[in-house]
């Protein structure tokens, strides 16, 4: 274990910065306010002190009692409802193709939560960040509120029965000339409706910024027609991700990472082995046994090298059609873009044959994905980890028609139905000018955005939780949309407006949704048994898929071998778009939860910068926080660098998403728009990438020098670290299980000043297993939604104030070009001799029986001494009335479980201290003891790998009982003898013993 | 040494102009502070005896709160003599945090064909008719970082009167006991005193045979009620 701390990064590090002590990080350190902000202005602190002595005064003549409060029952209440009691509906959350099953609590007719639905596959109760933020939009107040029609240079209020008007007099029953521009929707009633508009004439565009459509292709040519891969990682030894980012950015992500999970527990016999091929440290790379950096334009040579490696040195014999020419896999063998290891890593493939798993990402071209396919099925992986299934791709034309027919003049109305192409669209297509040449345009949207400027009516969008619908998941399942409120803006979905644009007398998203329901099942909506059918549809959210063997017989298409990558340097760099973790391709740029949500590696919020290894940085002296203005395919941005360790050398990353012109208050301006230099040739980017200084620099709201202290603290925190993130290798774990009790510090006997605590009844604890994190972030959205954690802005943040109970630790290690990388989420540890505690001067933090650390909101008066004194630096304080400024709507998302905190008041994790004790009122009701598994905090109920366990230690049969015991549990800072309720399990990787380069245990 | 002495420093061994230490030496007008005591120790006297009066009494407590409801019923009139029970109206008390105020169809379940004509119950009318919800003003309203649930205390045998007093006596519902949290912790240290069999939860006038004590005593063994005193129990 590499255990050394130095600056040439052979251990443990944060950021370069720190890492190198760099003049830069300490003047970070020495400023009171750091990440370039300034102080806050106005009343200095002195000043402020004297005014509110004086005001102090007044305020106790003030005091009287609280205003009235108003019980309003039902008029007749709905039968089962009981006020205050949450309840809970399947639903499904549409991301571009893509659903996910989902469960939506709603309260008192509100929804407040999103999590997954516990008895699908895909989802088995975790949901992904973006799924439970997506809760948020609902009540974003830059929503549009109501029909809006041209008149004249002004958009006027409307309503719905003008548009209806309109569609009379606008729509016959011939609809040529007419066009719709949709994403990439999964939905069977949508798809159905659009099927009938293109019947009668329409033409139907589709365009969505960040399409799976080479994965699909790459399939269609393999096998003959098109596929999606059905992955099971259960079954999987060998991993191998050539980009697809398969834990994080995949359409079934969720369950990936509970099955490679699953294969890797520390008691497996032979644990998965994942190795990952990619320039930018992906979710998945950081969990990574083995990471090459690899420009995106060598994956297809490094690809074929390992073709070259299976097929030539492994002796694998080729399938019949698998279109391989061994000359041609001659010529790519031992290519450098594979990596030096590349011969051990195809034996490993083949030692596992049946129980590996090569995938490439959607940006790799079809070319790439047909030759993985192939060897898929060369190895019998295919049927067994990968299951090829047959999927309809929607019949459309493509943007670039769209932007051609629209200059042509060939389309006289457009209806553009959530999407918003004047943002996404390919630059060069020149979207905005080509619209502008249509007279009627109509758009759908949840608020005016960039495509509704011009438009001739907009018409507002009810969001998935307020209209009826359905989707599919990427097993293919049936999943029912169901809202949980009526529109709040009257808003309808994308199938309500097709059907009145379609139909004589439109039809509710009810009627479209059980009409559809019916074709599925085979029965009409008044059949006998229909009724119950949908019921049993809408209780458990979902309709199965047919059974289905996949594909696996090959049709012999050509294998196109890559060209020669081009050579890279300083002067050529690669340039690479990826969704944004946070935003995706932009549609969540309003939600103020993932705007504030760090990037999962970068630790960025609020904003994107072009990710540049330190190598090419320094080539091209750029220092991390420099604006640079990017020159890419003749077209100019200007971006603040981030200097990235672990990207690949001369591949330059930006993440699209950011920079909307047109948004609501949130999301509008919010770093800097990559589509500007996104071409329809080039979508994922590409060679020819020049870099220059603009001599400006920029803050960034970093999360992850957070809590740094100083030099001499950096050197004690590198010769701490790996006694805080554990980690080893399954042959060390092997060989001594106990290996993890060495990497702390070694301490005599703890003894303790104070005198403890016994907890004879429940003792509550917390598991979090290193091992299984894969550093998702899904956990702090969770919290975020639970606990009614305020969003404090960029500069808030860039103050090291961010509001987030639980935060994800991320350390390098090793080399500052190629480190590994590790998570560690950490929340408040609930210590039993908590120095909190100790130092509260009104008793606001006090200590249950039970072992919780709990904080009293109404006690706190604000003198932030807990939070200095906390070892582990989890306490938040509110600076601001962070709740004040939220309009009544957005207050509609708050649960009403958990106090919503005032400013000048602490707060932090709780273990969700709401939860328990519901949990102990059921039990009373139902007579009973609180069983293992009633509670589950919010971030243990959405971990897609199980990661985060909680339960009683006091029970020695409960899950968190059993991992206490475990040989890998240890306590962060144990020899603090504070005794931490949360404990974490040790990582272990899983190195291949044949590779030079792995780090030895 | 007096405090004249304080007030002049020896200036032979002090050097002229402000010295580091010169500016810990409290001013010379404080002294008058020594002549304004008496009437700042009197002050602090009258103007704790003030607060502590005003805080403590029953009226800072809001005991005795009952507000004019939008329809004038009656509990003494319904619970008192008609002996309905309180979970008619409040159904879900035994299940739920909130013990709910019932919706205007529950009253027009009996007022439908009982005392139609009423003038008193035109709001319930009105509401059902305009649909529109009668807007009940809360009495026993606790401050909202404080979670109280119904189904938790009713569970455990608490009953209905402990915290809402005689309701069967009561034509106007007021606030019968403090509510605050002196008053909580006091049960929640003590509960034998409260607790009755589940079955008389709800009855008002309940009497427990034989020695109260023991029976609660043994009610809280049997039922294992063991009301945590931890902060994090309300507050969270």
């Amino acid at each position: 274990m590499a255990a050394s701390h130095s600056r040439d990064g052979s251990g443990y590090w944060r950021s370069l910065e720190e890492l190198q002590a760099s003049p830069d990080f300490q003047q970070y350190l020495d400023t009171e306010f750091p990440g370039g902000v300034e102080p806050p202005a106005g009343l200095s602190r002195r000043r402020f002190l004297q005014v509110m002595s004086a005001s102090f005064a007044l305020a106790t003549l003030a005091g009287c009692r609280w205003p009235e409060e108003k019980i309003v029952p039902f008029v007749k209440r709905p039968e089962g409802m009981i006020p205050g009691v949450p309840v809970q509906f399947a639903t499904a959350f549409e991301l571009g193709p893509v659903a996910w099953p989902v469960v939506a609590t709603s309260y008192d007719g509100r929804p407040i939560k999103i999590d997954g639905h516990p008895h699908h596959t895909l989802s088995r109760g975790s949901a992904s960040a973006l799924a439970q933020a997506s809760v948020l939009d609902l009540y974003d107040p830059d929503r549009s509120k109501s029909v809006l029609q041209r008149k004249g240079a002004r958009l006027v209020k409307a309503d719905w029965q003008q548009f209806l008007v309109f569609c009379r007099r606008q729509f016959g029953a011939d609809l040529s000339g007419v066009a719709v521009l949709t994403g990439s929707t999964s939905s069977p009633s949508v798809r159905e409706l659009l099927g009938g508009f293109g019947r009668r004439g329409g033409q139907i565009y589709l365009w969505e910024p960040l399409c799976r459509r080479n994965e699909v292709v790459g399939a269609a040519q393999t096998f003959g027609s098109p596929m999606r891969a059905g992955l099971d990682l259960t079954a999987a030894r060998v991993v191998v991700d050539f980009e697809a980012d398969l834990l994080h950015d995949h359409p079934q992500a969720l369950k990936n990472s509970r099955d490679f999970v699953a294969g890797r527990r520390a008691d497996a016999e032979q644990p998965c082995r994942l190795y990952v091929y990619e320039h930018t440290f992906s979710v998945t790379g950081s969990t990574a046994d083995h990471r090459y950096r690899t420009a995106a334009q060598d994956i297809p040579a490094a690809a074929w090298a390992l073709a070259a490696e299976l097929v030539l040195g492994e002796g694998l014999p080729l399938p019949a059609n698998s279109g391989l020419d061994r000359t041609e896999l001659a010529r790519w063998r031992g290519h450098p873009a594979g990596g030096s290891e590349i011969a051990a890593l195809a034996a490993d493939l083949m030692a596992n044959r049946g129980y590996g798993l090569l995938l490439a990402g959607s940006r790799q071209p079809p070319a790439v994905q047909v030759l993985l396919n192939v060897l898929n099925v060369a190895l019998d992986n295919a049927g067994r980890t990968v299951t090829y299934l047959p999927v309809q791709p929607p019949e459309a034309l493509t943007i670039t028609e769209l932007a051609r027919d629209l200059k042509l003049g060939q389309i006289r109305t457009l209806i553009t139905l959530g999407a918003n192409p004047v943002y996404t669209a390919p630059a060069d297509l020149n979207f905005e000018q080509a619209l502008a040449e249509v007279s009627t345009h109509i758009h759908l949207g949840m608020g005016l955005d960039e495509t509704s400027t011009g438009c001739t009516w907009h018409l507002p969008q009810a969001h998935y939780l307020e209209g009826w619908g359905d989707a599919t998941a990427w097993d293919g399942s049936t999943l029912a949309i169901q809202p949980l409120i009526t529109p709040l803006h009257g808003g309808k979905t994308a199938a309500e407006v097709i059907s009145a644009i379609l139909e004589e007398t439109p039809r509710s998203g009810h009627e479209i949704a059980r009409a559809t329901f019916g074709r599925k099942i085979g029965s009409r909506p008044t059949g006998p048994g229909f009724a119950k059918r949908w019921q049993e549809y809408l209780h458990c959210g979902s309709l199965a898929p047919g059974e289905s063997p996949g594909a696996r017989s090959l049709v012999g298409a050509a294998q196109v071998a890559p060209a020669e990558p081009a050579e890279l340097s300083s002067d050529n760099l690669e340039l690479n778009f990826l969704p944004a973790a946070a935003l995706y391709d932009g549609r969540f740029a309003d939600n103020a939860w993932l705007q504030e949500m760090p990037d999962p590696v970068t630790k960025l919020a609020w904003d994107n910068a072009a990710l540049i290894s330190p190598k090419a940085a320094a080539e091209l002296h750029i220092a991390h926080g420099d604006v640079v203005e990017l020159a890419y395919r003749g077209r100019m941005l200007e971006l603040p660098a981030y200097v990235m360790p672990g990207q690949a050398d001369y591949s330059v990353t930006v993440h699209l998403g950011y920079g909307r012109n047109r948004a609501g208050r949130v999301g509008k301006d919010v770093g800097a728009n990559a589509y500007k230099l996104r071409t329809g040739k080039a979508l994922a980017g590409g060679p020819g990438l020049a870099l220059r200084r603009t001599g400006k620099t920029y803050p960034l709201a970093c999360t992850q020098d957070h809590h740094a202290i100083d030099t001499r603290g950096a050197a004690e925190m590198q010769k701490r670290v790996p006694g805080l993130v554990r980690e080893g290798t399954f042959a060390d774990y092997h060989a001594h299980p106990e290996f993890v009790d060495h990497l702390g510090i070694h301490h005599p006997q703890l003894e303790s000043l104070w005198t403890e605590h016994e907890y004879t009844g429940h003792a509550w604890g917390l598991a979090i297993d290193l091992n299984a994190c894969t550093g998702c972030g899904a956990c702090q959205i969770a919290c975020q939604a639970e606990n009614n954690i305020p969003v404090v802005g960029k500069d808030e943040v860039g103050r090291g104030r961010e509001m987030s109970w639980l935060r994800l630790d991320r350390y390098f290690l090793g080399d500052p070009q190629d480190p590994k990388c590790v998570q560690q989420p950490v929340g408040c540890m609930q210590c039993e001799l908590a120095p909190c505690e100790q130092v509260c001067p009104v008793a606001a933090t006090m200590h249950t029986d039970e072992g919780l650390n709990t904080m009293v909101y109404n006690r706190c008066i604000g003198t932030r001494y807990c939070s200095n004194n906390c070892p582990y630096k989890v306490r938040r304080f509110n600076w601001f009335n962070n709740f004040e400024d939220l309009t009544e709507t957005q207050r509609l998302v708050l649960n009403p479980e958990v106090t919503v905190r005032a400013r000048g008041v602490m707060e932090k994790c709780t273990y969700c201290v709401q939860r328990i004790e519901q949990a102990r009122v059921q039990a009373r009701i139902e007579g009973r003891e609180i069983m293992d598994g009633d509670i589950t905090p919010a971030c243990a109920q959405t971990c897609p790998t199980e990661a985060i366990v909680f339960g009683d230690l006091n029970d020695p049969e409960s899950r968190v009982s059993k991992l206490r015991r475990d040989k890998r549990a240890y306590d962060l800072l144990g020899y603090l003898n504070v005794k931490p309720r949360t404990f974490y399990l040790a990582r272990l990787r899983n190195p291949n013993p044949k590779h030079d380069s792995h780090v030895e245990g | 040494m007096t405090p004249d002495d304080i007030d002049r420093p020896q200036a032979e061994s002090a050097p002229s102009g402000p010295t580091l230490t010169s500016r810990f030496v409290f001013p010379r007008w404080t002294n008058r502070l020594r002549e304004a005591s008496a009437v700042i120790a009197v002050g602090a006297l009258v103007y704790a005896v003030v607060v502590i009066t005003g805080v403590f009494s029953p009226e800072m407590s809001a005991t005795g709160y009952a507000p004019e409801q939008p329809v004038p019923y009656s509990h003494a009139l319904h619970v008192g003599q008609l002996g309905i029970d309180c979970r008619y109206c409040h159904t879900s008390v035994e299940t739920a945090a909130r013990a709910n105020v019932p919706p205007t169809a529950t009253c027009l379940n009996c007022h439908r064909t009982i005392k139609t004509e009423s003038e008193l119950l035109a709001p319930v009318r009105a509401s059902e008719a305009a649909n529109e919800p009668l807007q009940w003003i809360c009495v026993h309203d606790l401050p909202d970082f404080v979670y109280f649930n119904h189904a938790g205390h009713i569970q455990s045998g608490v009953g209905c009167k402990s915290c809402h007093g005689r309701i069967d006596r009561l034509e106007v519902v007021y606030q019968a006991e403090g509510l605050n949290m002196s008053w909580c912790l006091r049960c929640h240290r003590e509960p034998e005193a409260h607790l009755r069999p589940l079955d008389k939860v709800t009855v008002m006038d309940w009497r427990p045979d034989g020695d109260p004590e023991e029976l609660g005593a043994r009610l809280r063994q049997e039922r294992g009620v063991d009301p945590s005193t931890d902060c994090g129990t309300c507050h969270r």
